[in-house]
């Protein structure tokens, strides 16, 4: 695998991860009015999910691809953080709607 | 969360606005030139008209170079710099350091410049190397820009002394930031909040500024450390060290490694060295001097780029003469040394171009968010004394200097494609920027509504945009059928990409009206929208 695909891949990792935790952030939700999540102990394993594509890159001696996910990463994650919660509601309706195609396709017809 | 008293974090507001309302403009000025210098050697090469042959010294030069040194006066041969400017042509400097009429240390010499494939001369010009390095008319828009970026275009060293000032400032600024800033990481995921103007104002200027903290603080520090290090580093440097022997000092940081040897000799195969060294490095030769030439003392030293992963290029030694290969030279002295290391990184760090173009997209980006954040934070300023009319002037030059840069940088580019032909870049490139710097201050006065004056700044940015990749084919310069055929793909990349960014000025438009208050309850879930 090259460089850049190793560095796309370790920002899209993260971003996934910041979505989730965007989505899930208490102040954010408090914020903008919506119900609280109770649980937090996933948030804390987003964290680490986060910024585990940076470490396993600086481990494998990749370091110009760590600094460019490093900055990447920020910068992205700034733009994803800029839109409203009701601007990204779409993704939850496509989310839901692949689950439940995905579901229906999985599910065995009744004779 | 880091806790101030009252007083102090008064103290520090004070010195975070005023600092950003003083120098803020100069600060975008800098920030804006630099994110667009991170493709200089590309903004070079497209508006060349691309490149003429890719990778220029992978061919065999051994035979040119020494026909050349045949032509030489003795002194010049003292160093023979060989690099390839943004056309693809290969650039052969022979030189000798002296001190030029302005009184700094310089090279003097003949420089020629060889087409890539036949190595036929192309042109040759005399003299100091600050002279010779700034008169090619193909390269004068991406010299432009890059010399707005690094000294404003004041003369030195005051040019350098003004853009260090402004990396300390952006350094305090963003020191101060995080200290005011109570609820940093707490904030890191609140959207600008739209029910209210100051804080929707606050909030943008907070999320983007955290978010890209430490490539701010970073971007800063480099600037500051390279601006300040030409220009009052070395020469105090000299004067302390070497008692203002600029010669001796440049001679002890760069180190010569070799034993004088004036006894003649005649120099290894040239091709055989850069072939060998492109095999240590992991990359092909970027550049190559070659020092003391015909000399038992010769010297060759190949720079490399940095191979896949690797933050720092390599700089591979030979003997010249038996054509040995020395080792891995540092940028600075003999033997490796953490300040080699320190100062190897702060050169990528600071120009992004270390990976090629993902490593230029990201520092692109980072660079337009710096700005942005630059621009936010006055706009913040502005909102809190909106209805103080001593503030007016600045609300408008805000505003002026916003649009006004990008209009005025594209008016350079104009005038570089329209005086192209007659090879008058070096003239009009600057007048370009001028003309159209003008013409922005006029709208920006002349329209007093601010909505309005925005407007029309997005149609004088669209037309422009949209109608560049054209001027620059009627003034000469490749189509893309030629540009997709010869490898330029970078040429019509750029061309898409301005006309794309054109179009986005075009849609946004529409969008510009006064800033309008979303009710909390407009925001609040509905059945389904839940996650």
């Amino acid at each position: 695998m090259s460089n850049d695909l190793a560095t796309v891949i370790a920002i899209a990792l993260s971003l996934i991860a910041l979505g989730y935790l965007s989505a899930k952030d208490p102040k954010r939700r408090r914020v903008y009015r919506r119900l609280p999540v109770p649980d937090q102990t996933v948030v804390k394993l987003a964290w680490i999910v986060v910024l585990l594509p940076g470490v396993l890159l600086l481990s494998f001696g990749q370091t110009a691809p760590f600094v460019i996910w490093f900055g990447g990463t920020s910068f992205l994650g700034c733009v994803m953080s800029y839109r409203r919660p009701d601007q990204n509601d779409w993704v939850w309706r496509l989310a839901r709607k692949t689950r439940s195609v995905g579901r229906r396709s999985l599910t065995c017809p009744r004779k | 969360m880091i806790k101030l008293s009252t007083k102090q974090t008064k103290r520090l507001v004070s010195i975070h606005g005023w600092s950003g309302v003083f120098l803020g403009l100069l600060l975008y000025v800098v920030l804006l030139t630099g994110t667009l210098a991170v493709f200089a050697s590309d903004i070079g090469t497209w508006s060349a008209g691309g490149m003429k042959s890719h990778e220029p010294l992978r061919q065999p030069l051994d035979h040119t170079i020494r026909a050349l040194a045949h032509e030489m006066p003795q002194e010049y041969l003292e160093e023979i710099t060989v690099f390839y400017n943004s056309a693809g042509h290969i650039v052969v400097f022979f030189h000798t350091h002296a001190v030029n009429p302005e009184g700094t240390f310089d090279e003097k010499g003949v420089l020629t410049e060889l087409h890539p494939e036949s190595h036929r001369p192309i042109a040759q010009r005399e003299g100091f190397g600050t002279e010779l390095f700034g008169a090619d008319p193909a390269g004068a828009l991406d010299e432009f820009l890059v010399e707005l970026h690094v000294n404003l275009h004041l003369p030195d060293p005051w040019g350098l002394y003004a853009t260090g000032l402004l990396g300390f400032l952006m350094l305090v600024s963003a020191i101060s930031g995080i200290l005011i800033h109570r609820h940093l990481i707490a904030d890191l995921f609140v959207a600008p909040r739209p029910w209210n103007r100051l804080l929707h104002a606050r909030d943008r200027h907070n999320l983007a500024g955290t978010w890209t903290l430490p490539f701010a603080i970073l971007l800063a520090f480099t600037g500051a450390f390279l601006s300040f290090a030409l220009s009052l580093g070395f020469p105090l440097l000299s004067q302390i060290a070497f008692s203002g022997d600029q010669f001796a000092m440049m001679e002890a940081l760069v180190g010569t490694g070799y034993e004088e040897n004036a006894q003649p000799a005649e120099l290894a195969n040239l091709d055989l060295m850069l072939s060998l060294s492109a095999q240590h490095a992991g990359s092909p030769p970027e550049s190559f001097v070659i020092s003391n030439y015909g000399r038992a003392d010769t010297q060759v030293i190949v720079f490399h780029p940095p191979k896949d992963g690797a933050m720092v290029g390599a700089q591979n030694t030979f003997d010249g003469i038996s054509g040995s290969y020395l080792g891995l030279k540092p940028g600075i002295g003999t033997q490796p040394s953490l300040g080699n290391w320190v100062f190897e990184l702060i050169l990528p760090l600071h120009f992004g171009t270390f990976a090629g173009l993902l490593s230029q997209l990201v520092w692109f980006a980072l660079g337009l968010a710096a700005c942005y954040v630059t621009l936010s934070g006055q706009q913040l300023w502005l909102d809190r004394r909106l209805d103080d009319a001593n503030w007016c002037v600045l609300r408008r030059l805000v505003q002026i200097v916003g649009y006004g840069l990008p209009l005025a940088i594209l008016g350079s580019t104009y005038g570089f494609f329209l005086s192209l032909p007659a090879k008058q870049t070096l003239l009009w490139t600057p007048l370009g920027f001028c003309l159209l710097g003008l013409a922005s201050i006029g709208l920006g006065v002349l329209i007093r509504e601010k909505e309005l004056a925005s407007k029309a700044f997005h149609v004088a940015m669209t037309v422009l945009l949209v109608l560049l990749p054209m001027a620059r084919i009627a003034a000469g310069g490749p189509n893309w059928i030629w540009a997709l055929s010869s490898n330029n793909v970078s040429i019509v990349l750029f061309d898409t990409i301005l006309i794309l960014i054109g179009l986005c000025f075009f849609f946004t438009i529409s969008r510009i009206k006064p800033f309008v208050l979303l009710e909390k309850q407009t925001l609040e879930p509905k059945a389904g929208h839940e996650q």
